[in-house]
């Protein structure tokens, strides 16, 4: 799993999220969701980057929450 | 001879204006709507406001009534509205069309002219509402269009409903589910998004219209609001933008620093675009008072 993908996934969220908390926080398997780090807006958005910085599209059968709740997670969906 | 509708005021000393509620419209599917006037004086021009729909027409409602008031406070008179099928007006949800919204939008620009005496008020758009009043607007030569975060393609739009839906449902920590938006629609003849109904008649007469095949042909001064996030659309945007121009059209944009991303209510990010909801209100009601007003009689 590319680090590079999982820490421009971070940068994503903590600059254009605005995440305020520490950046060492969101490690790759730091828990997202359920934490409260990403709301609706954010996943929103998240997918938007995603498909955008990678040129890729996601098909809406992998937009499930097991997706999404790690940054590890996101990186891994990036890369299928 | 028509008579003036029954009028329902609320006067803002302090703003100086003063907002007539009524009824407006066919006998049989009257709209609603809101005038917001300058408080004893004409107004110099008019401006009649196309609502988003779904979701988003309630987190834009506040910008709209913002918006009608400032205009107001500045002489702009401005008429906002509900479609038939929505809000306060008469009509059912799952009848809706976009050639329908079109028809109530021509209707709420006379019922403006009407009452104000301003001929050819301008439209204004938020979101679909933008994609509506550019189809509007196609019908009345010359009439100026201010486009709120417009949607381009309504194919577009009607994919992101289904991903902020989508979305939503993942981070309550719901697999979605399959099938789609045109799958369900295709299925139950009606989607919910984020608890507003997606009905098949809006979705079939909408899907394939985009903004520049709506607009028509005249040429008009044009202003175009667009929030700072994914790159495609802001290139979509300035694309739009460059037709426009080569077909004689006045453009003007608007560039704000945060995405205007309204599906959602109650995010974490809801101040941030709120502050930059109030600097898009001030720059339209500036660009609207240097583009639309006219002398007024003394």
């Amino acid at each position: 799993m590319s680090t590079e993908r999982t820490a421009r996934i971070r940068d994503f969220i903590v600059d254009e999220l605005r995440w305020d908390g520490p950046r060492e926080q969101l490690t790759e398997d730091y828990p997202l969701i359920s934490s409260g780090v990403i709301d609706s807006l954010g996943l929103f958005r998240i997918v938007g980057f995603l498909e955008e910085e990678y040129g890729i599209e996601i098909p809406d059968d992998e937009l499930l929450p097991e997706n999404f709740e790690t940054l590890g997670a996101i990186a891994k969906l990036a890369e299928r | 001879m028509q008579t003036a509708p029954r009028t329902a005021d609320r006067t803002d000393h302090q703003l100086g204006i003063v907002e007539q509620s009524a009824f407006f419209g066919n006998e049989a599917q009257k709209l609603f709507g809101v005038l917001h006037l300058p408080l004893g004086r004409p107004s110099s021009s008019a401006v009649v406001i196309c609502p988003a729909i779904c979701t988003e027409s309630l987190t834009t409602y506040r910008n709209d009534v913002l918006l009608a008031r400032t205009l107001a406070s500045r002489g702009i008179a401005a008429l906002r509205f509900h479609y038939r099928g929505t809000g306060h007006s008469d009509g059912q949800e799952e009848t809706m069309t976009f050639d329908a919204m079109r028809e109530d939008t021509l209707a709420a620009v006379a019922y403006a002219a009407a009452q104000t005496g301003i001929a050819g008020p301008a439209l204004l758009g938020t979101r679909f509402g933008a994609l509506v009043a550019a189809s509007a607007a196609a019908e009345l030569p010359e009439t100026p269009l201010l486009l709120w975060e417009p949607v381009l393609e309504a194919r577009r739009y009607f994919r992101e409903a289904w991903r902020a839906s989508m979305m939503f449902k993942v981070r309550e920590g719901v697999s979605p589910g399959a099938g789609g938006l045109a799958g369900q629609l295709e299925r139950d003849g009606v989607v919910d998004v984020l608890g507003y109904p997606i009905w098949r008649p809006l979705y079939e007469s909408s899907i394939d219209r985009t903004l520049l095949d709506e607009v028509g042909a005249s040429a008009r001064p044009i202003l175009l609001a667009h929030g700072e996030g994914a790159t495609a659309v802001s290139a979509a945007l300035a694309e739009a933008a460059r037709t426009l121009r080569e077909r004689g059209w006045a453009v003007d944009v608007e560039v704000f620093a945060h995405p205007f991303v309204w599906w959602f209510v109650g995010h974490s990010q809801w101040e941030q675009i709120q502050l930059h909801v109030d600097e898009l209100v001030r720059r339209t009601v500036e660009w609207a008072d240097s583009r639309l007003t006219r002398p007024v009689a003394a």
